[in-house]
């Protein structure tokens, strides 16, 4: 074919110009003014998002100053400065599925030695048959089969089931006193993480991004785990890391427990690197003289700019949570390859690996749906939470240690809570299990601003209500807000004629566990 | 005890106490030792105190303090008490003496200790042990509406220009000469033809179809254009996506187990079937909101209702009384937004923070839906909640009238204008398509004739109800009382949302007609002349052209709230018809939002209508319409982010997958990435302006799904069929497919060098591949690469 010849030196020609593999503010067209920027952004947050990769990439430095680079408008995720300064910037939450028994876990009841086998009602007249799920299988109280013993210097009782933890009692603040509203799972889990019982509002890892923006301009800035072992997700599923009214932006990445983590990360098969590379140039160098036509237009930039971001996603995320880059030794630490807890101790580790790369919030669910696949014990409440417990014991106590020797964890708030607590009494059955209990749960705090080696809050003798200095769930998310530097009450989105807030018109920051 | 005037410090209290209240008060039930704290310390204290004046038997400052009830309701300066907020209660602040007007106890004030006792109540959360008994006596006051009010510029009647030259464009130029501006040139026709199909249609014109126009030298080629496209089955699907986004659509429940809402997908063609066979906006509303209500019920109607049902469902409430008070809610807002334009769900638990709208104004608009029976399990039985038989003889006679009704009117169309054969014969062919109503429609059912009473509620909380209230308009846009029959006709139901539903579709509202066709500039423009489409209120925009507004929302009435002639009348605008270009660099500056319209917006395309386009240019896409829905292939990975994975996520065979997007299924639990990716909102709450966002997970997606994998090789395999082996050929017919343009020069050459080099490396990266497979693959990757250009997402 002569035509194909004569033509093909252009085409060698353009791809061997470096322009063309790079935008540079010389070569570019003209670029938006900053004013018309901040105006259009006004009319649509989301259309200038990706003007802040441009930022990134120093493109826009001579247009838009430095005191606009913050700005939301321009960019949802820009990095943007907390409302008082705080220790913690990035969170881990460990979130214990399916509501874990304080009394069997941190909350020492020893009362219930006392108590065992009686009614709870002797105990508490306002209780029903009802407060828990399975009203038809109301059992006696009934103490806890495991053994406590006194931790670190604070000596925290603690239940045997937690060796590795226990280690770190004098980094933790716990509060025995929180309560929730719903004892059923997913409306249980939505408030736990959005601050109310039901579908459609944002969760606190959404707020934390809008409030704070990303630092990592490669890696989503809020990653969710789940149970890789087949058990299921939570109830609510992705709900519970949805961004709801506020932009898309702000919603939490699912690494998906099976397969490719994120979607689409894989160039086709019979494609190479470098073939992936002249797909994307051959984009570029049309889009470019398209937009040429169309300099006013910040949105095409911001797209040509989204292919080369997505390529460089496709390098670092998967560097990023390949723990197999780790040496041994941390490895061993986490315990990756026991058979108890590899699948845990995996997830700790990427969750590590994802913070040090800037990622902003990540939470990884323990256990997969209810019952015996997650810490739902409603039968044998000795078997399931021995298991569930040997599953993230270790790699919870490594990532805290680990996090530690590397100088990270004042930086990084860890968080372990579930939706609920569970009932003192007896879930009767076989073996014995213990029911949803609204009233009270425990969770714990350690890392970023928190003041290790304490207690908050006291739940009745036997562990049944919340009953000294009770913690409402919107309490507790104030007090992640405000270890992040945010204040609850400032945080709002205007939505539907209202300014919307994590708290709604509660929350109260429980100062006593700040350090 | 409040009840003298409100001094400057009491009203700012009382905003503090209701200005950010989004959430419903839930009174937690009293611990034994909160119990015990109250009926030792606190209630006697109250007794002692406060019940002299504020009791059972007098009430000062209409105020009472025992009950919780009253005492979250307040006086007449606000409520006592703010649980948990002992600085923001009234209460305290009066038994502190902070304030010289509102002191109490007037003769002595407390004790340090009995303060304390007080503080620390309401710091608790004001537990209150046993049963609230006390009906209190919230006084349903007076509108409280002054003149002021009313005269918000949507509140007032409309007021149309009665200028003979009142036009689009004069109203348009006059703000643009204001400025010492002027109207951008005309768009270049290919750009004019894209536009229209994208804007209508949201489909791609075939390479025919913009030769044809471009080559038409006459003076009607354009209004004959839109003609063509509003007469296209296309139309609907595209329009009815707009309304679908308005009133959340979704075709499950939400929550854990997210069940499939049956029969949802009726109101989806019914939606789709209104804008094709242009039934009047008034008509429309009316059907959705009373369809069992109106003289003459069919079956459309009753789909119509399915309206109420579209929101999220929590099958286990753990307070169902809640429960049905979040549904209406859910109703009124939506309802609220999407019709009037304003967002009313702040009266649900205190005065409307910005919008003269209170409380009461909110328990009377909820009232009308009161009676509405709560969506139940699905049970297809006579007297079912949600679901109603439509497939009744009188039914399906009425459907082959109105069905033959259509065709006629359609054939004598054809008949005046040939130019619209086409458009017109796949429209006839897809009504003789239609098969007549069977089985069940998901509907609204009431409890039955009488009413079930509605109490405003205290704090949005239902097991706080204050007085009772009846049903009325919101006052601030009528002084009009609601008629309210006795029972509808057919004695099934209370005929009351029908009396709601003529209120908001009478030519004398002043919201309706407004927000509606500023919806359609919305659309039309990429930006509304109220940039907020559902908040016409305080916190919405200000109309950038008021008086054309005004004009359209009369003519919009006065044309009998047709659609399609006001979409012509605003695509043969030179304001709509206008480059998109941003080159007068004058308006650039001084407008740079182009608020006032001085050129086109350049737009992207919406999740649907990109990979509607994607189907279409591949050679892919499957016209066929209507049904339960369409489930594209969805990986192991993501069907597993479901907490019982692939649960309710059926297969669809290849030709069903590729049909259009609005007919994807929609579960709120499960959203098909790729729409979702690109800015399509979530089902749970109506979103009138869409986002449009530009991510990487973006790139991702049209790089290297297996969609887009299927598609590419799909395309190449369209070219090869209809171009041949020459790469100049396939070249150009990919870029008139997916452009609507031949490639230039320069183009050309990039693309066959592209093309070129990588058959090369194909061939190199497998020594014996076959000449052809290396050529598919460069072509297949070429052809990504096309979907992939801004020009393809892009709308000039």
């Amino acid at each position: 074919m002569p035509e194909l010849r004569r033509l093909a030196p252009a085409y060698a020609t353009w791809i061997a110009s470096p322009a063309t593999t790079m935008i540079t503010p010389q070569q570019n067209h003209r670029l938006p003014s900053r004013r018309e920027m901040l105006q259009r952004a006004g009319g649509g947050l989301g259309m200038l998002g990706l003007i802040g990769l441009l930022n990134d990439e120093g493109l826009l430095a001579t247009v838009a100053q430095a005191d606009e680079l913050g700005s939301r408008a321009l960019n949802p995720l820009a990095v943007q400065s907390p409302h008082y300064p705080a220790k913690a910037t990035r969170v881990i939450w460990i979130y214990i599925n399916g509501g874990p028994s304080h009394v069997d876990t941190w909350d020492y009841k020893p009362a219930l030695e006392k108590w065992d086998g009686k009614s709870i009602r002797d105990f508490d007249a306002s209780f029903k048959n009802t407060t828990g799920f399975f009203a038809n299988q109301v059992g006696g109280l009934m103490k806890s089969p495991f053994k406590f013993t006194p931790r670190g210097e604070c000596g925290k009782m603690i239940a045997e089931i937690f060796p590795h933890m226990g280690e770190h009692a004098d980094k933790m603040a716990f509060i025995h006193s929180g309560y929730t509203d719903s004892n059923n799972h997913s409306p249980a889990l939505f408030q736990m993480n959005t601050g109310r019982p039901r579908m459609g509002f944002p969760c606190v890892g959404s707020w934390v991004m809008y409030g704070l923006g990303s630092e990592s301009s490669n890696l989503p800035g809020f990653c969710v785990m789940s149970d890789p072992k087949g058990r299921g997700l939570p109830k609510g599923h992705a709900a519970n890391w949805g961004a709801a009214f506020l932009p898309g932006a702000y919603q939490g990445t699912h690494l998906r427990p099976k397969g490719p983590p994120i979607d689409n990360l894989a160039r086709p098969v019979h494609m190479t690197v470098a073939q992936q590379r002249s797909q994307l140039d051959l984009i570029k160098a049309l889009n470019e003289k398209h937009h040429a036509a169309r300099a006013a237009e910040a949105e095409l930039a911001a797209r040509i700019e989204s292919f080369e971001l997505a390529y460089r996603m496709q390098t670092a995320a998967p560097d990023a949570i390949d723990i197999e880059r780790e040496p041994q030794h941390i490895h061993q630490l986490y315990g990756v390859g026991e058979e108890r807890c590899d699948h845990f101790a995996r997830q700790c580790l990427t969750a590590r690996r994802l913070v040090e790369r800037g990622v902003r919030f990540v939470q990884i669910y323990s256990g997969g749906m209810e019952n015996q696949r997650s810490w739902d014990g409603h039968k044998d409440i000795e078997g399931n939470h021995s298991q569930f417990a040997g599953e993230t014991d270790q790699p919870v106590g490594a990532l805290i240690s680990d996090l530690a020797q590397r100088g990270l964890l004042d930086e990084t708030l860890i968080i372990w809570a579930g939706e609920f607590g569970r009932l003192p009494i007896a879930q009767t059955g076989e073996k014995p299990g213990r029911d949803h209990n609204p009233h009270c749960f425990t969770a714990w705090f350690a890392g970023g601003g928190v003041k290790g080696g304490t207690t908050y809050g006291e739940s009745d003798e036997v562990g049944y209500k919340a009953a000294v200095d009770r913690v409402h769930i919107n309490d507790f998310h104030a007090t992640i807000l405000h270890l992040l530097g945010l204040d609850h009450k400032r945080l709002t989105y205007l939505y539907s004629g209202l300014d919307m807030r994590l708290t709604g018109v509660a929350g109260r920051v429980i100062h006593d566990i700040v350090a | 005890m409040f009840g003298r005037l409100p001094t400057i410090g009491a009203i700012l209290v009382l905003l503090a106490s209701t200005g950010l209240a989004d959430e419903v008060f839930k009174p937690t039930k009293p611990t034994p030792e909160q119990a015990k704290f109250f009926e030792n310390e606190v209630r006697p204290l109250l007794a002692k105190h406060c019940y002299e004046c504020h009791g059972e038997d007098e009430q000062e400052g209409e105020l009472r303090l025992d009950s919780l009830a009253a005492i979250l309701n307040g006086g007449t300066v606000g409520p006592a008490v703010v649980p948990k907020k002992p600085d923001a209660s009234l209460l305290i602040k009066a038994v502190t003496f902070q304030d010289p007007n509102m002191e109490m106890p007037p003769d002595r004030k407390m004790s340090a200790r009995e303060i304390d006792v007080l503080r620390r109540w309401v710091q608790m959360g004001a537990p209150w042990p046993g049963v609230d008994k006390v009906t209190i006596s919230r006084k349903a006051k007076a509108t409280g509406i002054t003149d002021e009010d009313r005269e918000f510029w949507s509140f007032q009647p409309l007021k149309p220009s009665k200028s003979d030259d009142a036009s689009i464009d004069a109203f348009i130029a006059k703000q643009l000469e204001a400025r010492g501006l002027a109207f951008s040139p005309p768009a270049a026709r290919r750009e004019l033809i894209r536009r229209a199909y994208f804007d209508l249609t949201g489909l791609p014109p075939s390479p025919e179809a913009v030769d044809a126009f471009v080559n038409d030298d006459s003076p009607q080629a354009w209004e004959h254009l839109i003609d063509r496209l509003l007469a296209s089955p296309q139309y609907g699907e595209r329009w009815g996506r707009h309304w679908l986004d308005i009133v959340r659509f979704a075709q499950t429940n939400g929550y854990e187990r997210d069940d499939e809402k049956p029969e949802a997908w009726r109101y989806r063609d019914y939606v789709i079937e209104a804008f094709n066979s242009d039934k009047p906006y008034n008509q429309f509303l009316m059907e959705q909101l009373a369809g069992d209500e109106l003289d003459e019920v069919t079956a459309e109607s009753i789909i119509a209702t399915g309206y109420y049902r579209l929101g999220v469902w929590d099958d286990e409430p753990d307070d169902a009384r809640q429960a049905e008070f979040d549904d209406l809610a859910d109703v009124v807002a939506t309802t609220g937004e999407a019709l009037l334009g304003i967002t009313i769900n702040c009266g649900r638990c205190h005065e409307h923070k910005f919008d003269p709208i209170s409380q009461e104004d909110y328990y009377r608009l909820l009232a009308f839906f009161r009676n509405i029976r709560r969506y139940e399990k699905p049970n297809k039985k006579p007297g079912s909640a949600t679901f109603t038989d439509i497939g009744g003889e009188h039914f399906v006679q009425q459907w082959q009238e109105s069905r033959e009704a259509k065709i006629a009117q359609l054939q004598q169309q054809v008949a005046v204008r040939p130019h619209l054969k086409e458009a017109i014969d796949a429209r006839i062919s897809q009504l003789q398509s239609h098969s007549p109503p069977s089985g069940w429609a998901l509907s609204i059912t009431e409890r039955g004739p009488k009413p079930v009473a509605t109490n405003v509620l205290i704090r949005g909380n239902a097991g706080t109800p204050g007085d009772e209230v009846q049903p009325a308009f919101l006052p601030v846009l009528t002084t009009e009382s609601p008629k309210l029959p006795e029972q509808a006709a057919d004695g099934k139901s209370t005929g009351r949302r029908r009396v709601l539903a003529e209120w908001i579709a009478a030519a004398d509202n002043p919201l309706t007609a407004r927000v509606f066709v500023n919806r359609l500039w919305h659309y039309h423009f990429g930006r509304g002349i109220v940039a907020s489409p559902s908040d016409f209120g305080h916190t919405g925009s200000r109309p950038s052209h008021p008086e054309l507004l005004d004009w359209l929302a009369a003519d919009f009435i006065a044309g009998g709230w047709k659609l399609k002639r006001m979409h012509k009348l605003i695509m043969m605008s030179r304001a709509y018809r206008q480059s998109s270009r941003a080159t007068n660099v004058k308006a650039a500056e001084a407008d740079p939002d182009n608020a006032l319209v001085w050129r086109q917006n350049m737009r992207r395309l919406e999740a649907e209508a990109i990979r509607d386009s994607i189907l279409a240019v591949s050679g892919k896409l499957n016209p066929a319409m209507g049904g339960r829905g369409i489930f594209p292939a969805l990986s192991p990975e993501v069907l597993s982010t479901q907490s019982r994975p692939g649960a309710g996520w059926d297969k669809s065979s290849p030709e069903e997958r590729s049909r259009r997007s609005v007919y994807i299924f929609v579960k709120r639990t499960l959203t098909v990435p790729m729409m979702d990716t690109f800015d399509q909102p979530t089902p749970d709450t109506p979103d009138p302006a869409r986002k449009t966002t530009t991510i990487a997970p973006q790139a991702l997606i049209l790089l290297n799904s297996a969609f887009m994998n299927e598609q590419a090789s799909a395309f190449a395999e369209r070219l090869l069929n209809e171009a041949g082996n020459e790469p100049a050929a396939q070249i150009e017919r990919a870029y008139r497919l997916a452009v609507s343009r031949k490639p230039t020069s320069r183009e050309l050459a990039i693309a066959i060098g592209y093309l070129q080099q990588q058959q090369q490396r194909w061939q190199e990266l497998a020594e014996n591949a076959e000449a052809d497979q290396a050529q598919r693959h460069a072509l297949q990757a070429l052809c990504k690469a096309i979907l992939n250009l801004n020009e393809f997402v892009y709308v000039d």
